[in-house]
């Protein structure tokens, strides 16, 4: 029924995949030739993979300049990836192993792999969650949910008020002000959201139940209608805590890039001034 | 800064499509004879027929060899010949090159780099000083001339129309491409009626309404037959005989958005129309030629959808193909209007006349949808109860893959000044979402009521896109967008201060929608910034 899809971008990734693995074969190759002559490859392989980095930061800038028509930033992100694994397999054959030697350069090691393996932990990450998200059954945009809370609070609010009016029990309005109003005040129960555990479901559970047995007729379609709510809470709670690791898996990522791209060029100067 | 910026709240006619037309000029109008016939007391006072001569027409003098109207443009208005004569140029077509098509204004990489600058904190910036001092430029005139006309369509015999004759009118109403060109093959002077004025022309006289569907029978049908497959290297003598015995049926409402607003999705199938119904016998063959209909079968207590048909497709066939091999087949399915149907029907006899003895084999039957497994019915079945099928170019986003960045939203934004032209949430089913951003649709019935004829199909390309200068911020295309795939905006000056109505002080509004990234180079912006391809823009 749908007559136009997106290319896939996996023969690109493939094939680029596979480009990086020969270079660094071929750089791997030609820096243990280089040591086995007592001469030095590490300015090559270092020039290599400071191109490499350079390279995968040239991705956060397409998604800045995305009026400009630079290509599907699918292509862009298959490109990232592919050299993100790339310059792991150049740091290796550029530092000998897997760490380096001397302060400063420990420090940049460790802002390298973290790097990547919050990048690699990243890329798996955001192939996990949106099957998460979708599951949750109800969609909203991440700016939206202080306003969606809001409204929620509030129909929360004339739930209780409307038991108490309808019965002239405060049962409702005690069990609001008591236990829901904290509830409805912000996002809750975000490890347990994020870990797809099911505390957060638990918790409103037992409470409804509870209270269901100390309301009379006249209080329960209020119970109900705060039931609902805190129902529909739980939702935006669960997006809430997932949509917000996601942009702040984001950020980790692009500060770890840009201080360890930082400590690269000024390894890099230092290096070629002490060469001379 | 100024705290507001005042402008006189924009009118239907603020524009008129021929600002130079004098009074002097309406009267001369008025003495053409088609013109005189029309009775000005069956118009409201609220829109005489001067109001439409005077603001919704202009007349174009043409020199023999100009092309008025090129086959697969989409028009917006109709054609009076006043005087002079002009030739319908159906079959075999003008080629681009002779039609001297001209590609809508490329797409600039200046004009992607100076988003960059464009962008506003404030949003929905304008430069009102623009409004109401430029022309509307999609309608203006601009002659194309047919080279070596008397050599190209010379030995051809054409259609030709001559003075007080229309065309152009079914396009204009219909929203379609034009099915031909026409050339003048001498001076002529052409009275042209923008789509609106013509609406409350049709609408108001009975004389332009019988004349417009009289011109259907007599214009477009064999255009329109042998466009259809099944009628291929059928001669002259019996596509005539067949256009001949030919009926046109209309079902539904042709305005059928505010019905469909209306109506809860699970009760849609109900008030749908129907057209023929299985276990009955065919009378005849049905041609779908603008709309959509949903073909079903019984299933169990209810009615499964198995495909929908839209313009181009037929109903009937196999059936009344059994039937003339051996004896009578009643129908396999039944055949619903959703929201309206066009329809042709070719009585059962031209077609075994015609059309059976020259086919060797039996056609396919729509019962072979129904193998699949019910249960995979389920994106089909949404598709039409949301009339996403109308969709050229629907956001289908797979949200299994979405990680909800919203870089399509900056994407947008960044290519439109800094204004987002659609909404990151929509109707849902499984793991897809078809959001809130113009679909395109095969039938823009947002257009229907657009007093001045700012939201338009471009020429090239067909996508639906809205004049910001002739805009008025009615409000009508928003309202009758079945998808509420259309917004307004309140717009600001460029000092960023609000513009105002100076007579009320109420916001001027414009309405705002997705343009596909017009003028941009490599597409929709929105699709191209999506890193994990969550983000599509689909035919349905």
């Amino acid at each position: 029924m749908i007559v136009r899809t997106v290319n896939s971008v996996r023969p690109f990734g493939y094939t680029l995949a596979g480009i990086g693995a020969a270079v660094i074969a071929g750089l791997a190759y030609y820096s243990h030739q280089e040591h086995l002559k007592l001469s030095d490859a590490t300015f090559v392989t270092g020039w290599v993979l400071l191109t490499a980095m350079v390279s995968l930061a040239l991705f956060n800038i397409r998604k800045r300049l995305s009026m400009m028509p630079m290509g599907r930033a699918a292509y862009w992100l298959a490109l990232h990836v592919v050299i993100g694994l790339f310059a792991v397999g150049m740091f290796i054959v550029h530092t000998g192993g897997i760490w380096a030697t001397g302060f400063y350069e420990q420090v940049m090691a460790g802002l390298f792999w973290a790097t990547a393996l919050s990048g690699i932990f990243g890329w798996l990450y955001q192939r996990a969650m949106p099957r998460r998200l979708t599951r949750i059954g109800y969609e909203v945009v991440y700016e939206r949910i202080p306003a969606e809370i809001a409204a929620l609070r509030e129909e929360a609010e004339e739930a209780a008020l409307e038991g108490v009016g309808a019965s002239g029990e405060p049962t409702l309005g005690r069990f609001y002000s008591e236990t829901m109003q904290d509830f409805f005040r912000r996002p809750r129960f975000m490890i347990s959201h994020l870990l797809g555990a099911g505390a957060a479901q638990q918790w409103v559970d037992l409470r409804f139940r509870t209270v269901r047995g100390l309301v009379g007729s006249q209080e329960e379609p209020a119970l109900a209608r705060l039931e609902a709510a805190a129902r529909r809470k739980l939702s935006i709670d669960a997006h809430y805590a997932i949509q917000r690791s996601l942009k702040l898996w984001v950020a980790v990522h692009v500060v770890l890039s840009a201080a360890m791209l930082t400590l690269a060029v000024w390894h890099l100067i230092l290096v070629h001034v002490y060469a001379r | 800064m100024a705290l507001t910026t005042r402008l006189a709240r924009p009118q239907r006619w603020d524009r008129p499509f021929d600002p130079g037309m004098t009074a002097a000029d309406l009267e001369q109008l008025k003495l053409d004879p088609v013109v005189a016939a029309i009775d000005a007391d069956a118009f409201p006072g609220t829109i005489p027929l001067d109001g439409i001569l005077a603001n919704d027409s202009r007349v174009i003098h043409y020199k023999a060899g100009e092309i008025v109207v090129r086959e697969g443009d989409y028009g917006n208005s109709a054609f009076l010949i006043m005087s002079g004569a002009c030739d319908v140029v159906v079959n075999p077509p003008l080629t681009d090159a002779q039609l001297g098509r001209q590609t809508e204004a490329p797409a600039s990489i200046g004009r992607a780099i100076s988003q960059l600058w464009k962008r506003t904190v404030v949003p929905e910036v304008r430069d009102v000083s623009r409004y109401g001092n430029i022309a509307v430029t999609e309608t203006d005139h601009q002659a194309v001339f047919l080279q070596d006309y008397g050599v190209v369509l010379g030995g051809r015999s054409l259609p030709r129309l001559g003075a007080q004759q229309m065309f152009g009118e079914l396009a204009a109403l219909g929203r379609t491409p034009r099915a031909a060109s026409v050339v003048c093959v001498e001076d002529a002077e052409v009275l042209e009626i923008r789509w609106q004025g013509l609406r409350e022309l049709r609408r108001f006289d009975a004389g332009w309404r019988r004349q417009i569907d009289t011109n259907y029978r007599a214009n477009a049908l064999i255009s329109h037959l042998q466009d259809t497959p099944l009628f291929d290297g059928l001669p002259d003598e019996a596509l005539q005989s067949i256009a001949d015995a030919t009926l046109f049926e209309t079902y539904g409402s042709f305005d059928w958005s505010s019905s469909f607003q209306r109506t809860n999705s699970d009760a849609r199938l109900g008030t749908e129309p129907v057209i023929a119904r299985e276990g009955e016998y065919p009378d005849g063959l049905l041609l779908i030629r603008a709309g959509f209909g949903r073909v079903s079968v019984r299933q169990g207590a209810a009615e499964r959808t198995l495909t929908y048909l839209s313009a181009g497709d037929y109903f009937g066939l196999s059936e009344l193909y059994a039937g003339f091999k051996g004896g009578g087949s009643p129908m396999e399915a039944t055949l619903r209007a959703v929201g309206y149907v066009d329809a042709l029907r070719v009585p059962t006899k031209v077609l075994e006349e015609h059309v059976f003895p020259r086919m060797n084999k039996a056609p396919d039957s729509f019962l072979q949808f129904a193998a699949r497994p019910l249960a995979d019915d389920s994106l089909q079945e949404w598709a039409i109860e949301e009339r996403f099928i109308n969709g050229t170019m629907a956001m289908l986003i797979d949200l299994d893959k979405c990680v909800r960045c919203d870089d399509c939203v900056r994407a947008c934004a960044s290519t439109h000044g800094g204004n987002p032209r659609f909404v990151r949430h929509g109707k849902i089913n499984d793991h897809w979402m078809v959001a809130n951003a113009c679909m395109h649709c095969s039938d823009p019935v947002c257009m229907i009521g657009c007093p001045t004829g700012a939201i338009h199909r471009t020429q090239a390309g067909g996508s639906v896109v809205i004049n910001d200068d002739s805009c008025i911020g009615c409000g009508t295309c928003a309202n009758s967008c079945p998808y509420n795939n259309i917004r307004l905006v309140e717009i600001r000056d460029l000092s960023g201060a609000p513009v105002q109505d100076e007579a009320t002080g109420q916001p001027i509004r414009k309405a705002t929608k997705c343009d596909l990234c017009a003028g941009i180079p490599g597409g929709p912006a929105c699709e191209r910034a999506c890193p994990h391809g969550a983000l599509q823009r689909v035919n349905f």
